[in-house]
């Protein structure tokens, strides 16, 4: 394999993707100014600028993060550790559940034998019909998947819950500070952000969790099955109010024994004939008159059933969903919005940024048209800039160009102003080219309100979802020679980064944080 | 039903509407917060002249949807005068529109609005959309500017257009608002609806009854606590002299916490007058009023210079000279008022500010008494007296909206008190009381007390 193809499919594990959430959420708290300078000096520079497959280089960043970071490491070590422990956990109940439960049905006095039927129909026919829609869930083809899963049942559960929790944010809204109800929008956003980016891994850790915990619960029944036949005298028998004839009973039998049948025959892996007749349990007739051969014939079947029906399943879906373990993080997209920042800082003190801080940093005369050192890209893809008509009225539309064209380090020609009016976004938007890329313009002197909210929204639906969006903060111009400033103003910044959070869109970001 | 002027006071999110809300209303419990999206629901709040509501102000939150809202206003035209209230019909089970439905409600109760901007930043549409949507109501209505900075490049565009939305247009800040500001402001309402004038003449001229009144007992309550202060001391006993070093500074202790008890009730009371009912309101660590009352900065800091003292302990000894004239029935031709002038003048330029006299006495069946206070020092009621009124002073002064406790009063060295720029006439008046109190006469205390509660509610007023 080749050098680039090998960086292509630089392996994550589980352990990793947490462990660079971690590091994210750590750095989540600290200046752009820091982190730029601590991770340009991890040279990780030359792969980025190359073009260098992103899942290697943050592999590469994630791994020396952790080298530099023993408080990184041991805080991504007890979140995967915890996990970890959790699946245990699960296992281990599943185990007691199945230990415990089956010990119950094979409670026997010596007056009644255990009803065959009973523990077969809980420990054995059911989870094989649990196993069977399972298989169908996974063989479905995509569209019908989704619509039983996002089906009318769905929407009618969905409609309850958004109504409760409307309710249930309504009534505490009035409880809480405007503060905490920020804090709480973004704590639901960090939520919406997780279940969007990891939902689909998630989910598959937690079935792997899931079908340990199930696999348990049969070596549970199973040991318990073993242990009250091995150490105590147990009579299993069948009984029915039906008129029901032994032959049909032991034809069911053997159809249920055939997986095994080949190993384990007639007499051995299952009753035979005479076995399931002798162990029809009448109670008028208690069970003095029946053979105690007979009555003991049934728990090989039942083992080998819990072996069959319940261990072999799950440990397929076991390894299944480990696979799918996998393939989710083959599959993760390191062009979300935080890594794409994460990008930027590996690069060394990038133009764009020098640019801002010179312009930060001087008087009132000093703008980011601060002489770039490095010259426009004059090629690639474009950017597409939306901007609200209303808004732009205010500006020069040249002057708008030229300022973002040196934010992207990209002649003005490649950055094409699109107006939308009432906030629709649908019509404009239109048919992206290839690796185009979307930023959508805001005044920096104004908090959020709900339209601007609605107006992100109405683009990310009019887009991929996994197309990056850059939101970019408009500052008051300095004075006469500035036609267009994008130093967002620094009063309502926490409130832009709080607002971008509480969105929830992965792949939404803050392009100049002012930072 | 209410029949007292209403005003909404509207605007985009965080511009200080519910700031503006507390200093009119008068009202600290106003949830006002740095962060915008504090105002989540519609809020009311009367500004009281004494116990009688005279106008409400309610507290709304920021628009939230001004383009949409301006559009469905254009689009529904026909409607007429009840849009607004079909806007709300319309959008109130729209979780997205609370805050415009919010907002736009007290509108359907006749109220006037007080559009508030902070004009130091540049106008965007999203605030020419709300000016529209104000001026689509027809409601009486006033734009308010609240600047946040000292950025006044973008004031003129402000102006231009509220010209063309606003009857009326003033500048408030709702930060450093003191009483006059407030009155002006009320003053100015009138212009906005003829009908209110009336009612909004008739609510001033209550509120300056009020004020009046709210001086009055606060000048009543300086003499008052300033009597207190000058009578206060602290005795015990003991049965022989060998604790007697210990047993002074325990009551000088004593003493030192009398006082500070009598202030902390003056100060309970004064912010219980004008209404500042929030506990966390106190003073910063470097204020002059937060010092101990004998601490060196204090009386650097507060009583009079240098020649008032003078003139202050000569009318104090002074009085105490004719004393012994009057007991000689005359015949010393006012000798010893001179000289008591004379020794006066020289002891208080030169006494310190020794917490308070400690007196002995031995009891004739054995044992001893020991007497800390009262404070015999010129300058002491000065200060006190000091003390008292820029407390006073400053929070008859607080706007209801600040968040921040401060009192700017310069350098140590210089003297900072109101009493620094007294004349003798006004000297006389407090030294008069002083006396009496001192002397412990009921009738001359009743008399200068009138006189000084006039003095006071002149520095107050």
């Amino acid at each position: 394999m080749s050098k680039p193809e090998k960086q292509r499919r630089a392996r994550w594990r589980l352990d990793d993707l947490i462990a660079y959430e971690c590091a994210l959420a750590k750095d989540d708290h600290e200046e752009w100014a820091v982190l730029r300078e601590r991770d340009a000096a991890i040279g990780l520079a030359a792969g980025v600028e190359s073009g260098g497959s992103r899942r290697w280089i943050l592999r590469q960043w994630l791994r020396k993060r952790l080298e530099q970071d023993s408080s990184l490491q041991r805080v991504a070590g007890s979140v995967s550790q915890s996990l970890s422990v959790a699946g245990q956990l699960l296992a281990g109940a599943g185990f007691l559940v199945g230990l415990g439960a089956a010990t119950a049905a094979l409670a026997y006095n010596g007056q009644a034998p255990i009803n065959v039927s009973a523990f077969f129909s809980v420990f054995i026919l059911l989870q094989a019909l649990l196993a069977v829609v399972l298989l169908l869930v996974f063989f479905m083809p995509r569209r019908w998947r989704e619509f039983f899963a996002f089906g009318p049942l769905f929407r009618f559960l969905r409609w309850i819950l958004e109504g409760a929790f409307n309710r249930i944010q309504a009534m505490v809204g009035r409880i809480l500070t405007g503060e905490q109800r920020q804090e709480a929008a973004e704590v639901a956003g960090s939520a919406r952000r997780a279940v969007s980016l990891h939902g689909s891994l998630s989910k598959w850790v937690a079935f792997v969790k899931i079908q340990a915990a199930a696999l348990f619960f049969n070596f549970g029944a199973l040991a318990a099955l073993l242990f009250a036949v091995v150490f105590s005298d147990r009579a299993f028998g069948w009984q029915t109010t039906l008129q029901v004839s032994g032959e049909s009973v032991h034809f069911l039998v053997r159809l249920v024994a055939l997986p095994w049948s080949w190993l384990y025959g007639e007499g051995v892996g299952y009753p035979d004939l005479s076995q399931v007749q002798g162990s029809r349990i009448v109670l008028k007739e208690g069970i003095q008159t029946l053979q105690s051969g007979n009555l003991s014939a049934w728990w090989g079947f039942l083992a080998l059933g819990i072996v069959c029906y319940g261990i072999l399943p799950r440990l397929v879906f076991y390894v299944l969903g480990k696979w799918q373990v996998r393939a989710a993080l083959r599959r993760f997209d390191f062009g979300n919005a935080a890594s794409e920042r994460l990008m930027e800082r590996l690069l060394p003190r990038s133009s764009r940024f020098v640019a801002e801080e010179v312009a930060q940093g001087s008087g009132p005369g000093a703008t980011e048209d601060s002489p770039p050192d490095q010259p426009l890209v004059e090629s690639g893809p474009g950017i597409r800039c939306f901007c609200a008509a209303e808004l732009a009225e205010s500006f020069d539309h040249d002057a708008l160009r030229q300022a973002l064209g040196r934010l992207w380090r990209k002649h003005e020609a490649f950055v094409k102003l699109v107006f939308y009016e009432g906030g629709r976004m649908d019509a404009p938007v239109g048919e992206l080219r290839e690796n185009e890329q979307v930023a959508i313009l805001f005044e920096s002197w104004m908090p959020p309100i709900r339209e601007h909210d609605r107006q992100v929204k109405s683009l990310r639906n009019a887009l991929e979802p996994h197309v990056l969006i850059k939101l970019v903060l408009l500052g008051i111009p300095q004075g006469e020679d500035e036609a267009v400033s994008l130093r967002p103003e620094r009063q309502y910044l926490k409130t832009w980064k709080s607002f971008v959070r509480s969105i929830g869109d992965p792949y939404l970001m803050l392009e100049n944080p002012g930072e | 039903m209410k029949t007292i002027p209403i005003f909404a006071i509207i605007g985009h999110p965080n511009e200080g509407k519910s700031s503006i809300v507390a200093t009119l209303a008068q009202d600290d419990s106003v949830a006002i917060s740095s962060s915008p999206g504090e105002t989540v629901q519609l809020q009311r709040f009367d500004l009281k002249a004494g116990h009688e509501a005279v106008i409400e102000f309610i507290d709304t939150p920021g628009f939230q949807n001004p383009q949409t809202t301006l559009a469905w206003f254009r689009k529904n035209e026909a409607l007429g005068e009840t849009r607004v209230q079909r806007f709300i019909e319309t959008h109130r089970k729209d979780p997205d529109f609370h805050h415009d439905c919010e907002l736009l409600r007290p509108l359907l109760q006749g109220a006037g609005l007080l559009y508030v901007v902070d004009a130091s930043r540049p106008m965007t549409p999203v605030d020419v959309a709300e000016m529209e949507i104000l001026r689509l109501t027809a409601c009486p209505r006033m734009a308010l500017i609240n600047p946040k900075s000292g950025e006044t490049r973008f004031l003129e565009s402000w102006k231009t257009a509220f010209r063309q939305h606003f009857n009326s247009v003033r500048t408030f800040n709702a930060q450093t608002a003191r009483y006059p500001d407030r009155i002006e402001l009320l003053e100015a309402l009138k212009s906005i609806d003829q009908d209110w004038e009336p009612a909004l003449s008739r609510a001033i001229e209550l509120l300056r009854l009020d004020r009046k009144r709210a001086v009055d007992r606060t000048a009543e309550a300086i003499v008052d606590y300033l009597e207190q202060a000058l009578r206060c001391s602290c005795s015990s006993f003991l049965d022989k002299e060998s604790g007697g070093e210990l047993e002074r500074r325990r009551l000088e202790d004593e003493y030192r916490k009398k006082l500070e008890k009598i202030e902390r009730r003056f100060r309970d009371e004064t912010r219980d007058i004008y209404g500042i009912r929030r506990v966390s309101v106190e003073l910063p660590k470097n204020s002059i009023l937060s010092e101990d009352l004998f601490s060196e900065r204090t009386w650097q800091a507060l009583g009079l210079n240098q020649k008032q003292l003078a003139i202050a302990g000569a009318l104090l000894g002074a009085g105490i000279g004719a004393g012994a004239d009057i007991a000689a029935a005359g015949i010393t031709f006012g000798v010893f008022a001179s000289i008591g002038a004379a020794l006066g003048a020289g002891s208080a330029l030169w006494k310190g500010k020794d917490l308070a006299r400690v007196k002995i006495s031995h009891l004739p069946l054995g044992g001893l008494k020991l007497t800390v206070g009262p404070n015999v020092s010129d300058r002491f009621p000065f200060i006190q007296l000091d003390r008292f009124l820029l407390y006073a002073l400053f929070i008859s002064n607080w706007a209801h909206a600040r968040q921040e406790t401060s009192v700017k009063l310069g350098g140590g060295e210089v003297k900072q008190g109101p009493s620094s720029a007294w004349k003798q006439d006004e000297l006389k008046r407090v030294t008069r009381f002083v006396r009496a109190v001192r002397k412990g006469n009921g009738e001359e205390i009743e008399a200068a007390g009138r006189e000084l509660r006039q003095l006071l509610a002149g520095v107050l007023s």
